[in-house]
């Protein structure tokens, strides 16, 4: 196989695994914009909260699945206290929401570096995901299992929370207020629980894409204005309130990060920002999002 | 829709209250204690070497600058206020913040900033402001010193590309490697590092067949561990810190890489050894220069960091480097105040002509000042190795003192005719 | 109280007239009895910070439009400043282009180059509204600083410029002239900020906020009227950013980082979005907490290391209680304490209860804008 093929292909297999990392981020972010108009601007802190959390679980008890768990918890229950204290007492005044979720974010990275401290932290692998496996067709024969694994894992949240928003009751409602949030209110479905559901979900989601993230790519507690914009890029291509919006937008700019990296590492960044603009100038919703 | 009325009410009072609280924050101007600034990074990823650094200060005041009987640090009959502020890595803080410093807190002499951007923002300041002393803390960019000197800035640390001094030319001649690639952060501190290895490594005859520049803020480096060719080099260069380093060695582990490294100053340091993972294995081997060494034997490097770890019980497990230079910075500052007995009387000036000439042993080897008033000192040369108990530790080589800005090879030197940058020096 | 006086002298005797003659004096006596400190790195530093905090007051309150991309117009002036002031650069990490022209023409030609931006930046986003508006602009911002960050051979990449010099000098040695060249500046901001939003052109803005689908059917162009605005939020905030680049004699990416950004929000938002002289209460509170908060002790607890969770927590609180900022909160406290003036309880527009592709709606109709039919309600913009 000729080289430039090989590194092409490697280079689209690392772009498609960072998506994966990028969709489980903004997924949490799409649906709660998408329902409860919500900007979560502490997205991003609430991801390195969860990533904090699985290092101290996995630290303590040595098994990463428990760390997975307790990023998702931790962070899901951060949620249902930001929500209920402070959220929902400004319901509707989405700029007002936006600016609260800033200052949260701000000082949930400070707290972060207070506790834990500048250094970086690597959670190690599951030992079933660590390691790499034998491909031919990429650079050096071999690649990491463990972003073979994010893919899976990408997948399988993809099809949960499809499952959920589909084949649920609680999905339902979702879906219906993401269409049409006073026609939700008027059918006697309780919305603001509803929407609690949702704000918890979306946390727990961002906590749980911390530990895959400091698995695979480390933490640091400046890490969480990173994660804020490539979540904040990722919806706003691929639409607010879409999920498949979402991993289209996570495809479209895992890609463009690593096909950057490789041939024009100088403005690989910049070319994310590039498409988000070329995106929004034509399409002011995001591909796959709905108008406001 | 303008609250016309109201609104400037609103800041009249505010200036009243300001213009009240400055007349009475404007006293004070006593000229007995002599104040030190000590200006580090608190904020952001830096905030733990910030922290180090001030305790660097603190140590150096303690051992030469001992407390009175009322619990405050004295050298020459003259007790010493050390007043902290800090910046979050960006020359516009750090500006704002010495500005505070030197302005409003009226410190006498200041000692900082810790990265490299804000060095060479402090230099220029330090032009405009003639009659106090700027002293460096830890950072370490070349042309701070080397082009353009301030004639009142002084570092007793030593430069980036000082902290490479015997690296390249061990690579090549012992550790036989002729090319390499190298993977490097894309700005100011990471090009100075490059160029000191290449200063040595190009001069003995090396090549650098591949510059990876990664920009900032880039965690995934997938794609450039891709790039690097898995032959014809002997050797990859890395230039990243802390979690940038971790990231790569682990995605190159992962990606089934099988070159060895050469490690910068802060590439191989003791977080990232800490830190565990399968890459770990394939640091071994891997050689890297820097000021410190936590294995050194040095009987005067022992007594230092023994003084660290009984006064600091929050410190680090061993003093890095930014404690290292802010300690250097600041016993400079103490001997000199000895010298001229506490005298900063007439804009400084007899003070700094003996801060100019002040030589000392520090904990790492003897320390004197260039004509551009940089620090001619010792580094480190060590191997990562595999301790009996199985942990990673940085090993000490050799020790090389006295290396100055040019690491030996002149002012003249082809090599040192510009500017350190992306394409410069070269040696493909 | 409204509109214009229909004397200059009585106007001047009114209890407005004689504020405005009060605040001006101590102004204008303030350079002359403060540290050079005080003058500079607190006073013409507020003001600077102001006046970027003004173009996104004017650009939110007036257009709908909460930008966070003013930091970055602010620095790309700054940029520009430099390239047009500066002599080419010899090295591989400096800029070839440079043009060493005088300061006063140089910042004409950055300002217009910042106007340009804004216009750039408005085209781009002309039909965003709302929180999509709000994250366009900030993803604008964010790419602008990687952009500076990483290139040479136009931004001077990691290093940026420096030795860029104002036409007072260093401000160091003419403190009290760069203040009121800073002062002047921020007077004719705010000033000529006030004719246009009681012109035409302002009445339009304002139509094109409220409601940007009946202004469309009454015929108006409502995506160049937003790109209009941009630019002009472009050139004030352009106005902040020359002189900070000669205020800090240097221009690099850390001015137009995610921080910044961040900041000029939290300052007009600190003063209240609704209230152009908000930008400047903002500001001068902001820089005060921000210079000397690291000595802040409460309770023995010493803020020395965790300022920024102090200023997090501050900023929610005013977020929380006074959504009107600083300014809106003497206005509330002044109108029920003191006694009513003429006219009513009048509340200005809480921004902060804007929804996404909604417009505010105000409680009251407002003076400054007679040609507003009475009951006209915002129907939801595409």
């Amino acid at each position: 196989m000729p080289t430039e093929l090989v590194d092409f292909l490697t280079v689209l297999l690392n772009g498609v695994t960072l998506a994966a990392l990028y969709f489980i981020v903004a997924s949490g972010f799409t649906l709660i914009f998408g329902l409860m108009r919500t900007t979560n601007m502490a997205h991003g802190a609430m991801y390195v909260l969860g990533a904090y959390a699985g290092v101290s679980a996995v630290t303590t008890t040595g098994d990463w699945l428990i760390g997975l768990i307790a990023g998702f918890v931790v962070v899901a229950v951060v949620g249902v206290v930001i929500h209920l204290g402070l959220l929902a007492r400004m319901a509707g005044q989405d700029l007002r929401q936006a600016l609260v979720t800033i200052g949260i974010a701000i000082i949930i990275a400070d707290l972060a570096l207070a506790n834990y401290g500048g250094i970086a932290y690597l959670i190690p692998p599951p030992t079933w995901a660590a390691g790499s496996i034998a491909i031919p067709w990429v650079v050096g024969g071999s690649y990491s299992a463990y972003r073979l694994f994010m893919i899976v894992f990408a997948v399988g949240v993809g099809a949960a929370l499809w499952l959920i928003l589909n084949r649920t009751r609680i999905g339902m409602y979702i879906r219906a207020g993401i269409d049409d949030r006073d026609m939700l209110s008027a059918l006697g479905v309780n919305v603001s629980r509803v929407f609690l559901f949702v704000f918890a979900l979306g946390a727990g989601l961002a906590g749980l894409s911390g530990v895959l993230g400091a698995t695979g790519l480390s933490i640091t507690p400046s890490e969480d204005g990173r994660y804020l914009l490539s979540s904040l890029v990722v919806v706003i291509v691929g639409g607010m309130g879409s999920l498949s919006g979402a991993a289209i937008g996570a495809l479209i700019i895992g890609l463009a990060e690593q096909i950057g990296l490789f041939y024009a590492p100088t403005y690989s960044i910049f070319l994310t920002f590039v498409i988000m603009a070329g995106v929004l100038a034509v399409r002011p919703q995001g591909l796959l999002g709905r108008p406001a | 829709m303008f609250r016309s009325t109201t609104g400037r009410r609103l800041v009249i009072l505010m200036a009243a209250s300001v213009l009240v609280a400055s007349t009475a924050a404007c006293g004070g101007g006593e000229k007995t204690p002599i104040k030190i600034g000590g200006l580090a990074t608190l904020e952001g990823p830096f905030a733990v070497p910030g922290q180090d650094g001030f305790r660097g200060i603190e140590q150096a005041l303690n051992k030469y600058a001992p407390k009175n009987s009322k619990g405050n640090w004295e050298i020459a009959g003259r007790e010493i206020i050390l007043v902290r502020g800090s910046s979050d890595a960006t020359p516009a803080k750090a500006l704002e913040t010495a500005k505070k410093l030197i302005e409003s807190d009226n410190v006498d002499i200041l000692i900082g900033p810790l990265s490299g951007d804000e060095g060479l923002a402090m230099k220029d300041y330090a032009k405009q402001v003639p009659d106090k002393t700027f002293v460096n803390g830890s950072s370490a960019a070349q042309d701070t010193t080397f082009r353009d000197p301030a004639p009142n800035f002084f570092r007793f640390s030593t430069d980036g590309a000082q902290w490479m001094a015997g690296l390249g030319k061990y690579a090549f001649e012992t550790k036989g490697y002729k090319n390499v690639a190298l993977v490097a952060e894309d700005y100011s501190f990471p090009y100075t590092q490059v160029g000191g290895f290449m200063y040595e490594f190009c001069a003995a005859g090396g090549h650098v067949v591949q510059k990876n520049w990664v920009p900032l803020g880039t965690k995934d480096y997938a794609s450039v561990v891709s790039k690097i060719p898995t032959s014809g080099i002997d050797a990859i260069y890395v230039a990243l810190g802390g979690s940038d380093a971790i990231n790569f060695f682990t995605q190159y582990n992962a990606a089934g890489g099988k070159a060895k490294f050469i490690g910068g100053s802060i590439t191989v340091d003791q977080s990232v050894l800490a830190t565990t993972g399968a890459f770990q294995d394939q640091l071994v081997g891997t050689i890297t220069a820097s000021p410190t060494a936590d294995t050194a034997t040095d009987p005067a490097w022992l007594d230092y960091v023994k003084v660290y770890k009984e006064t600091f019980k929050d410190g680090l497990p061993y003093p890095g480097l930014f404690a290292l230079s802010y300690y250097n910075e600041t016993v400079g500052v103490l001997t000199a105040l000895k010298t001229v007995n506490g005298d900063l009387s007439g804009g400084q000036k007899k003070f700094m002509e003996a801060l100019a000439k002040t030589k000392f042993d520090g904990p790492t080897g003897p320390i004197s000042l260039d004509a551009n008033r940089n620090a001619i000192a010792s580094n480190y040369l060590s191997e990562i190795q595999k301790g009996a108990d199985g942990k990673l530790a940085a090993v000490v080589i050799k020790r090389i003192d006295n290396v100055d800005q040019t690491l030996g090879l002149g002012k003249d030197s082809p090599y040192l005719a510009q500017p350190v940058s992306r394409d410069f020096p070269a040696c493909p | 109280m409204s509109g214009l006086p229909a004397t200059s002298a009585r106007w001047l005797r009114s209890r407005e007239g004689l504020a405005t003659l009060a605040l001006v004096a101590l102004l204008i006596v303030y350079p002359l009895v403060m540290p050079r400190f005080w003058v500079l790195s607190i006073a013409s530093n507020a003001v600077i910070l102001g006046i970027a905090a003004l173009s996104l007051v004017f650009m939110a309150g007036y257009g709908g439009m909460v930008s966070l991309a003013q930091a970055s117009l602010a620095g790309f002036a700054a940029y520009m400043l430099a390239l047009a002031t500066l002599e080419p650069s010899t090295t591989a990490t400096g800029s070839a282009i440079g043009f060493a022209l005088p300061p006063i023409p140089s910042a004409l030609i950055a300002l217009g180059l910042a106007t340009l931006a804004g216009a750039v930046f408005g085209a781009i986003s002309a039909r965003s509204y709302g929180i999509y508006f709000l994250m366009l602009t900030l993803a604008l911002a964010v790419g602008f600083f990687y952009i500076v960050l990483q290139n040479y051979e136009v931004f001077g990449g990691h290093i940026g410029f420096a030795k860029i010099l104002g036409p007072t000098g260093q401000p160091r040695e003419n403190p009290t002239a760069f203040y009121f060249m800073c002062l002047a500046a921020a007077a004719l901001m705010y000033l000529g900020l006030r004719y246009v939003v009681r012109s035409q052109l302002g009445l339009t803005f304002q139509g094109v906020r409220d409601n940007p689908r009946r202004m469309k059917a009454l015929g108006y162009r409502v995506g160049l009227h937003r790109v209009v605005l941009f630019a002009m939020g472009g050139f004030v905030a352009g106005v902040s950013g020359v002189l900070g680049a000669w205020y800090r004699g240097n221009i690099s990416p850390g001015i137009v980082d995610l921080t910044r950004t961040i900041d000029v929000l939290i300052i007009a938002v600190l003063g209240g979005l609704g209230y152009p002289i908000g930008a400047f209460v903002g500001a001068v509170f902001f820089v005060l907490v921000d210079v000397f908060a690291s000595s802040v002790n409460i309770l023995g607890f010493s803020f020395d290391e965790r300022f920024n969770t102090l200023i997090g927590l501050g900023f929610v609180v005013v977020v929380l209680v006074a959504p009107n900022g600083l300014v809106g909160l003497a206005d509330r406290i002044w109108a029920s304490v003191g006694r009513r003036r003429g006219g009513g309880q009048r509340r200005a527009i809480d921004p902060l209860a804007v929804e996404a592709g909604v417009a505010p709606v105000p409680e009251a109709p407002l003076p400054e804008s007679p040609g507003r039919p009475a009951g006209d309600e915002p129907t939801p913009s595409p």
